[in-house]
Order: structure tokens, then C-alpha cells, then sequence
């Protein structure tokens, strides 16, 4: 009998490795940094509960997203907590001011919009990916990465 | 710094600043939470496996080990411009984990999903029943409930929307058995089988397509060699349509889906804001090609993108148990 635990973590490490950075991309775009990095860990730690279930369902990464709003609605709900993005503390002080009135503006987003429009503008990520992650048609990510850009472009005043 | 400029080095920013995030006093459930992501990020780091927040490659880009894919494999396309062609990588070793579906007298699809036992046992929390000399855990996250059942091999899960302990549900249940490392599914009268087979790499395409001056934006899934339960889809209401020659199913939610399988492929046509027909017909009209060929039709960077899959690690289990697991659904 060979060990279970290091190949289940190597199947897992997989999952991790590149579904989970999508999950952590999106709940971080959807959520800010502070409670998104949570949120992404809290979900991934149960991923790692409930693996032996997930891994048979359908579209995994999409289910942990789930998870990860779950964790973050607390937050977002009671705490009343804004979504914070890199420029707020000294430790970004070297992020680039054009970069940073981008952050403003997502700031100021919807969060669907900023959650569609940052994976796939900063991350390259295809509609339909994001769609399933997500859980949304793909159509409406169009539109809502349609809108977003608009609106960034207005509160930018971009006319590129 | 144009703004797709800016927006890619806003990714990079985020992408550097959660890997040093260090959250202001976490409630307990996520202190908790973090020691055991830091425990399984050490399980991980022993193996060998990737690291928990290490800066990812770039998107599109498989972290581990690349192998070709079967560039010969004829799929469908649509006949005019491909926008952009994806092969997914699968995080499972091919025939250590098989998927299905079915669908219910009522319309309901269920997905069905095998693979080796993780579990254990199930936990002592889960709202259990037993069925038919089989026992079954019940687990619901976002309205999609698994009920589970183990044995010392092989962990089965039927995947629902359909309420708690349903009839329906009751009746699959009723049809599942479970031996070593074969789950069967004899399905009872008025239920249709839509296939199963091992999980595969799928082949996204999206592309532009205007019917009777209407366009619209679809997204077509296939699977090559594969029956069209084990493409893995939505579960949840679906109808008998005809797809020229084929039979097919559709789905009409906030998407409209369409389903069939063609000269051995299992194909998902799916997009919003279009009918019935403008679905068919663009189904109707796709022709086929080599993969290789597709990809080097779509545009440069999204082919270029996308053209890899990962190579799989495969999960240790008892000595007992057989490498592979097989899913079969009967028609009744």
C-alpha cells in the first residue's frame, strides 16, 4: 500500500496551483485584497475538509469560488468593509500613481463588474472561463466587462 | 501606460500584494481556517507539489509539466472565424475519475460522479438514509446537493438540484450500486441515460455567429471519443430536441443549451439572448476539422495561449482496489 496523504496533496497541490490562484484572483478583485486573501484561504482550507467531494463534482474551482463568497459576506455584511486595493499603506507606496487611480476607479465599481472586468483585463483570462468560475452565463460576463470598461474609462477620462 | 497597460500591471500589483498579505486579526473560523491551509500547504510542500502562494505563471500556462494533445483529433468548428480556442487541463488522472449523467421522468438532469475514496468513511455529521442496502450522506453548498456513498475503493456522488430526498432522487439512489471500483446504475423506467465515460480534456471555441441578422457571441464545449454524459454540464431541467440528424437536449435557463453527441464527439452549444432556432442552426452548421488546424485558424494569442494540458499525478489507494474506476449507466 503506497500513502495516500502525499498523492491526495499532490492532487490537490495541482488544483491549487491553478484553480485555486483563479479563485484567489477573483475573490481578491471582488473583495479587496484584505478580505479576499481571506476569504481565498478560508475556502481552499475547506477544499482541503471536503476534498474527497469536490473532486467528484462538477466544475470544482467554480464551487470553491461559492465557498469563498460565503466566507467573505461576513465582512462585507456586518463590518460594512470597504473593498481595499494596493495604494492605502506604505507598503505600496511604490505602485505606480497611474496603476493606483485604476484601483480608485475599480474601487468604485460594482463588484461584478470589477471582479469580470480585472480577470479578464489583468489576468487574460477567456470569457468563458470566468463565466464558469464565476457561475455566470458567458454572455453576461461580456456584458458586464463591457460596462466596466466603460465606466473605468469615464471615471479615468480615458478615451483610448 | 495605456489602460490595458495599467490593467495588467494592476494584476501583478494584487497578485504581489496577496502574497504578502497579512490580514488584521482573522476571526476564529478563518484562524482556523488558515491552519489548515497551512497545514495542507505543508502536505503539499513535502510532496513536492506546488507552492501555496507562490507568484503564478502567467494565465494560460499549466505550472506543471506540459504534454501535447492529440492535435489530430477531428472536432467540430464553426464554418466562418474562430475568436478564440482553449484545451482545459484536467487535475485527474484519466480513468481514476468518470462522470455521467442522466436524465429524470420529470426533465431534471443528475450528474453522477466516481472516483477513488478519500473519504474514508462517511462523516458522522451527514444527513444520511439508507437505500436500498447502500448508505448515503447528503451534502448541500449553493443549492446543489451530492449524496455520497463509499465503499474501501471507490466514493460515488449523485448530484442534484431537486429537493432533499425527493422521489427522484430516492428512485436514482435506488439504482446505484456499488462494488470495488464499479459504480452501476440500472435506471429505472421513464429515466434516460446521457452517457458516462472517463473525465477528459475539453475543447472550448467561442465564435461570432449572425442568423437572420441577429448576432450573437456562442461557446461550444467537446469532447472527442467521449458520450455526452461524461461532458460535464449543468444539472437541472432539460428537453428532447433534434440536432439535424442527432438527438440532442436543451436547456433553456439564463443560457440557452443545446446538447447532442456527433460522429463520436459530445458537443455543448451554449449562448444567451437567441431562440430555439437560431441554436439549431448554428449547431447544424458546424463542420469538421483536425485541432491543430482550428487552433492555427483562431488568432495568434489565444492559440498560442491555450495549447497544453498537464500531466497527471496519479492518487495512491489501497493495493486491493483496481486502478481504474468504470461508471456504467443501463437504460431500462
Amino acid at each position: 500500500m503506497t500513502t495516500p496523504e502525499r498523492t491526495v496533496a499532490d492532487e490537490f497541490a495541482r488544483f491549487v496551483a491553478d484553480a485555486g490562484v483563479s479563485v484567489r484572483r477573483a475573490l481578491v478583485a471582488r473583495y479587496g485584497v484584505d478580505v479576499g486573501t481571506e476569504a481565498a484561504a478560508a475556502a481552499l482550507a475547506v477544499a482541503w475538509e471536503r476534498w474527497a467531494q469536490i473532486r467528484i463534482m462538477d466544475r470544482p474551482a467554480g464551487y470553491v469560488y461559492r465557498i469563498g463568497q460565503s466566507r467573505a459576506r461576513p465582512h462585507v455584511r456586518w463590518r460594512r468593509r470597504a473593498v481595499q486595493f494596493p495604494g492605502e499603506s506604505a507598503t505600496t507606496a511604490d505602485v505606480n500613481a497611474e496603476v493606483l487611480d485604476l484601483f480608485a476607479a475599480l474601487r468604485r465599481l460594482p463588484a461584478r463588474e470589477r471582479t469580470a472586468l480585472v480577470l479578464v483585463k489583468s489576468y487574460g483570462y477567456s470569457h468563458r472561463r470566468v463565466a464558469e468560475l464565476l457561475g455566470v452565463p458567458d454572455t453576461t460576463v461580456n456584458n458586464l466587462v463591457h460596462r466596466g470598461l466603460q465606466r473605468v474609462r469615464a471615471l479615468l477620462e480615458v478615451t483610448e | 501606460m495605456n489602460l490595458d497597460q495599467r490593467f495588467v500591471a494592476a494584476g501583478d500589483v494584487l497578485d504581489l500584494a496577496t502574497a504578502h498579505a497579512t490580514p488584521s486579526a482573522p476571526p476564529a473560523e478563518h484562524r482556523r481556517a488558515r491552519r489548515l491551509v497551512v497545514a495542507g500547504a505543508a502536505a503539499v510542500l513535502a510532496a513536492g507539489g506546488a507552492a501555496w502562494w507562490a507568484r503564478p505563471p502567467a494565465p494560460g500556462h499549466g505550472s506543471m509539466t506540459s504534454v501535447p494533445q492529440p492535435s489530430a483529433a477531428q472536432i467540430w468548428v464553426p464554418p466562418s472565424s474562430i475568436d478564440r480556442i482553449e484545451v482545459d487541463p484536467s487535475f485527474f488522472e484519466s480513468g481514476t475519475r468518470q462522470y455521467g449523467q442522466m436524465r429524470s421522468p420529470s426533465g431534471q438532469v443528475f450528474g453522477v460522479g466516481v472516483g477513488e475514496n478519500l473519504l474514508g468513511t462517511l462523516p458522522s455529521d451527514r444527513d444520511r438514509r439508507t437505500v436500498d442496502g447502500t448508505t448515503f450522506g447528503r451534502f448541500e453548498e449553493m443549492s446543489v446537493a451530492v449524496y455520497t456513498a463509499v465503499n474501501e475503493c471507490t466514493a460515488v456522488g449523485v448530484q442534484t438540484v431537486e429537493p432533499a430526498w425527493s422521489d427522484e432522487v430516492m428512485a436514482v439512489l435506488a439504482a446505484v450500486h456499488l462494488e470495488a471500483g464499479t459504480v452501476s446504475v440500472r435506471l429505472p423506467a421513464g429515466w434516460t441515460s446521457l452517457g458516462s465515460g472517463p473525465v477528459v480534456p475539453v475543447i472550448r471555441i467561442q465564435f461570432d455567429a449572425t442568423i437572420d441578422g441577429h448576432p450573437a457571441t456562442y461557446q461550444l464545449k467537446e469532447a472527442v471519443g467521449q458520450p455526452l454524459g461524461s461532458l460535464e454540464g449543468p444539472v437541472g431541467g432539460l428537453i428532447p430536441v433534434d440536432v439535424g440528424d442527432s438527438p440532442g437536449w436543451l436547456g433553456n435557463g439564463e443560457a440557452r443549451v443545446l446538447r447532442w453527441e456527433r460522429d463520436g464527439v459530445a458537443l455543448q452549444l451554449a449562448a444567451t439572448n437567441v431562440t430555439t432556432d437560431e441554436i439549431l442552426r448554428v449547431a447544424t452548421s458546424l463542420v469538421q476539422m483536425p485541432l491543430d488546424r482550428a487552433r492555427s485558424s483562431a488568432p495568434p494569442a489565444a492559440a498560442g495561449s491555450t495549447a497544453t494540458t498537464t500531466a497527471l499525478i496519479p492518487v495512491s489507494q489501497p493495493a486491493s482496489c483496481p486502478t481504474n474506476r468504470t461508471l456504467t449507466i443501463t437504460n431500462p
